[in-house]
């Protein structure tokens, strides 16, 4: 085959490996074929050891949305094809063929969505696969009805919506700045605005919510202790890996953010401390503490990305020289820590430690959005009369909902919200104070 | 006058004729009835379709009968007119499939689809109208042609709503009538025009226009379902699921969406009411309608009921997207008309065959419905997600261009207000779908029909199939010649900011 044979080859490929997991979704066609998610992930292996770079872009989503893959791409999907072959392998569906099989579909609109995200060329197509990513991993975390995932689900789906909400803030400012959304063009763009610290801090916001970053990782150490094996597979596979990724990917390119990287590198050096100290005072190698040590291993992963990310926003020449490191390292973390899983999961019956880290963010929150709603007068100083409102329709909405439905599960379902609102109330915060 | 001229009045004749038909139809006489409703719906789709392309190409059909004094009755056929013409000819026809599907063995059947096709009529009339004479004679015929289709169900509480219905919107409509009389009386014309026929007039005349044009957006805003004129729509939805869809879709709340946009581009001028200062307090009514309409839908068990409230908040992107002004907060809102009628029809359609398959009226008794009526469902939760605004479903591309419209207008409260909204959305719309896909089913179902091994009957399950697609491809294909989008961007470009 002749070179272009084979750029050809790549690019039809590249297409049907995002398109054929999409369409296997469909429940009445993957119950007419054997093994269909391992199906589903063999364009994206051919992809992975092809060593072709090739783009191209094709006129859907707004813009016209491209795909492309290349050697820094290629090492993160070779990870990604084997863990989810091996996901796909240790959660096999049950054989009943009258039941319709929806963890299946579950499961390949996930990986759509992750791939989507791996592949896509440009910010509108990533949020987009993002999001299918998303709300096909909490389908996922919820399917099987265990009663501690829905709750864990439930905290995943809040963040997912305010990271997603501070994510399209950021695609805002970006259109309107420029009509040229693929990754390069928008970190040279947003590195030359005056608007681009409110851009950077939305992605920031939405990138820390999605990848779990300290300290919005309640919901990993919960799902790590209380999901399955293949679940906390999809999860390095899925969320935390494409959402590292993002914030590779959507960060502007400039050095001039001292504030910014201190903020990050802070981040970073929290994690890395406070996962540290959880793993020693579990004891690191006991029976039974392997889940939560594993989780822990990934927050602090994710804070070492935080901290060199941070130090690469204040010298952007140290970014240079070793950013093409970060690709490989995602990759090599991202195999481990399934390793990890594969042998620490092995029994059922082990101890879970119990992380009491959700009620602990709660508390904060709660004590935050009292203390905001008990100081009127410096809202009123720095012009928060808007947030203010805010906290008062969010009150109003758990009044309202708590006396208002007769249902139970709904109102047992609503006072979680509150952690939601008083994310977005922070988003308004941030937003505003940037403002003023 | 040529052929070309005849188009828009055929286009209105081909749902009257039918319905007038209709009306002296024997009830047993269903084949018939299906024959007149489809070959009517058909022959519209043929003639818009064939003015779509004459229009993308630059050429003109106008209509124009003599009426009044002064004052003719003009059909005309612009880029706005053919995208709400489209709308309501594609969903009548999809609507009239699910129609004779869920009132199969009820009684009445001629008279509601007689008054079915004259409402309509009554909506393609006020999308081709050309002065706003023409737009306020359909608008009202639309309030009496809507009357009997929301009392059709013969109940008491179905009269009460109906009465509720008429006491709004004929208030409304008499609003209107003296807008237009006094602005008639000012200035001798009410031809919609692009870019307004106001420009040239005196600046003593300015309180006069500001009372004006309060008048005409109050009338509007009862069918647009601005707060505080939302009253009629929660208690409307007593009608049939069909009729919900006509409603909250096509016609009536459209109807007044539509009229504020006319009023604001063609009568006054976008430039013109900006600078009158009339535009910034439509646009906080619009926001505050939309923050309240979630809020409201965030505490209905009632399916329909919840659904009413979502639209309540949706329409007023339309207002809000015209008030911001600017090309593409303009995009914005009128693309929003055809994409927030994609994605509430779907959703109205599978309230309906929730409440004919299963007796499924509230949200409480949606546990596990989701493993029962798959396909219903994956309607449901795709305009679910297009309310919500997760790309790539079409509500995406209306807040995106929203949301930009917004920051190049230095209006960026706007975008709290859209992220607000976004959120409330999830806040109703993801406790049903996680019910409905994840919670267990119960042992039986309210009332539930038997259907074989069929989910439901096809003439119901295909309407929110074709929909909902619609809805995904109206914001995946979008960069495509004739997406919604795309036509909006026409409309932007050729007749509110032409150069």
């Amino acid at each position: 085959m002749s070179s272009s044979m084979y750029i050809e080859f790549i690019s039809v490929t590249l297409l049907i490996a995002v398109i054929w997991p999409l369409l296997l979704s469909i429940p009445p066609l993957h119950r007419r074929l054997p093994w269909p998610r391992h199906l589903a992930i063999i364009p994206a292996a051919v992809l992975a050891v092809i060593p072709i770079d090739v783009s191209f872009n094709i006129p859907w989503l707004l813009y016209g949305t491209g795909f492309a893959i290349d050697g820094n791409i290629r090492w993160i999907l070779g990870a990604f094809v084997v863990i989810w072959f091996v996901a796909a392998t240790i959660s096999l569906p049950t054989k009943e063929k009258s039941s319709p099989d929806y963890a299946t579909t579950l499961f390949l609109l996930t990986f759509t969505g992750s791939l989507g995200v791996l592949l896509t060329a440009d910010l509108v197509g990533f949020f987009s696969f993002s999001t299918l990513m998303g709300y096909g991993f909490y389908g996922l975390l919820i399917q099987d009805g265990n009663k501690a995932l829905l709750k864990i689900g439930r905290h995943y789906l809040y963040v997912l919506i305010v990271a997603d909400i501070a994510l399209f803030e950021a695609l805002l400012l970006v259109a309107f700045t420029t009509e040229n959304f693929q990754y390069e063009m928008v970190r040279q763009t947003m590195s030359e605005i005056s608007s681009s610290p409110i851009y950077l801090y939305m992605v920031l916001i939405g990138f820390v919510l999605k990848a779990a970053i300290w300290p919005f990782y309640f919901w990993l150490t919960a799902a790590f202790n209380s999901g399955s094996r293949s679940i906390a597979l999809l999860l390095i596979a899925g969320p935390i890996t494409m959402s590292l990724l993002g914030l590779l990917r959507w960060m502007p390119a400039r050095d001039d953010i001292y504030i910014l990287g201190f903020v990050m590198q802070f981040i970073g050096a929290a994690a890395i401390l406070h996962s540290v100290l959880k793993i020693l005072t579990s004891g690191m190698f006991k029976q039974g503490t392997r889940r939560f040590n594993t989780a822990w291993l990934v927050i602090t992963f994710t804070g070492l990305f935080s901290l060199a990310l941070g130090a690469a926003l204040q010298d952007q020449n140290l970014w240079q020289q070793f950013s093409y490191l970060i690709y490989p390292a995602i990759s090599i973390f991202s195999l481990l820590v399934s390793l990890l899983i594969l042998s620490s999961f092995k029994t059922h019956n082990e101890t879970v430690l119990i992380d009491n880290t959700p009620v602990l963010i709660k508390n904060i929150f709660h004590r935050l959005k009292e203390w905001l709603c008990s100081t009127q007068q410096l809202a009123s100083a720095i012009k928060l009369t808007s947030l203010t409102l805010w906290i008062k329709l969010g009150s109003f909405i758990m009044k309202q909902y708590q006396h208002v439905s007769s249902d139970h599960k709904i109102r047992a379902f609503v006072p979680d919200w509150k952690i939601n609102i008083t994310l977005f109330l922070i988003l308004v915060l941030a937003i505003t104070w940037l403002a003023v | 006058m040529n052929w070309n001229d005849w188009i828009p009045l055929l286009v209105v004749i081909t749902s009257l004729l039918p319905g007038l038909i209709i009306f002296t139809l024997a009830e047993d006489n269903v084949r018939a009835r299906v024959m007149l409703n489809l070959f009517g719906a058909f022959a519209k789709l043929a003639l818009v379709g064939l003015m779509l392309w004459g229009v993308y190409f630059g050429y003109h059909y106008e209509t124009r009968l003599p009426l009044l004094p002064n004052s003719d009755l003009v059909l005309r056929a612009g880029p706005l007119a053919l995208l709400f013409v489209t709308l309501s000819t594609i969903l009548w026809l999809v609507t009239t499939v699910y129609a004779i599907g869920y009132l199969e063995d009820s009684p009445h059947r001629s008279r509601f689809f007689g008054f079915f096709s004259l409402c309509v009529t009554a909506t393609v009339g006020v999308a081709l109208a050309g002065n706003l004479i023409t737009f306020l004679l359909f608008y009202e015929l639309l309030t009496l042609a809507t009357y009997p289709l929301i009392v059709h169900r013969g109940t008491e509480e179905a009269r009460q709503a109906g009465k509720t219905y008429l006491r709004y919107t004929i208030s409304g409509g008499a609003l209107m009538l003296i807008g237009t009389v006094w602005l008639y009386s000012l200035t001798g014309t009410l031809e919609f025009t692009p870019k307004g026929f106001l420009s040239n007039i005196g600046e003593q005349h300015y309180p006069a226009l500001i009372g004006i044009f309060a008048l005409l957006i109050t009338g509007l805003g009862v069918k647009a379902a601005l707060v505080p004129l939302h009253g009629w729509l929660p208690l409307a939805m007593i009608a049939p699921a069909p009729v919900s869809a006509l409603l909250h879709a096509v016609a009536v709340v459209k109807a007044g969406a539509f009229g504020i946009v006319r009023v604001v581009y063609d009568v006054f001028g976008v430039e013109f009411a900006a600078g009158l200062g009339v535009l910034k307090p439509l646009a906080w009514l619009a926001a505050f309608t939309i923050i309240y309409g979630s809020i409201r839908a965030l505490f209905q068990d009632d399916l329909k009921r919840r659904l009413a409230y979502s639209t309540i908040s949706q329409v007023s992107y339309i207002a809000l997207g015209v008030a911001i002004a600017g090309p593409i907060a303009t995009i914005g809102g009128v693309v929003h008309l055809v994409h927030q009628g994609l994605m509430k029809i779907t959703l109205f359609f599978c309230a309906g065959n929730l409440a004919e398959t299963l007796g499924i009226h509230k949200v409480s008794e949606m546990n596990g419905v989701g493993r029962r009526m798959p396909w219903t469902m994956a309607a449901f939760t795709i305009g679910a997600f297009g309310m919500i605004g997760a790309p790539p479903v079409a509500g995406f591309i209306s807040k995106w261009y929203l949301g930009l419209g917004a920051l190049n207008n230095d209006q960026s409260w706007v975008i709290f207000v859209l992220a607000g909204s976004s959120l409330l959305n999830a806040a109703y719309f993801l406790p049903i779908l996680h019910r409905a896909w994840f919670m267990p089913s119960p042992k039986s179902w309210p009332h539930e029909h038997n259907f074989g091994n069929k989910e439901t009957a096809w003439a119901l399950l295909l309407p929110p199939l074709i929909t909902a697609a619609m809805a995904l491809a109206a914001g995946l294909l979008v960069t495509m010649p004739f997406s919604p989008l795309e036509w909006a961007k026409l409309i932007s470009v050729r007749e509110f900011y032409q150069p």
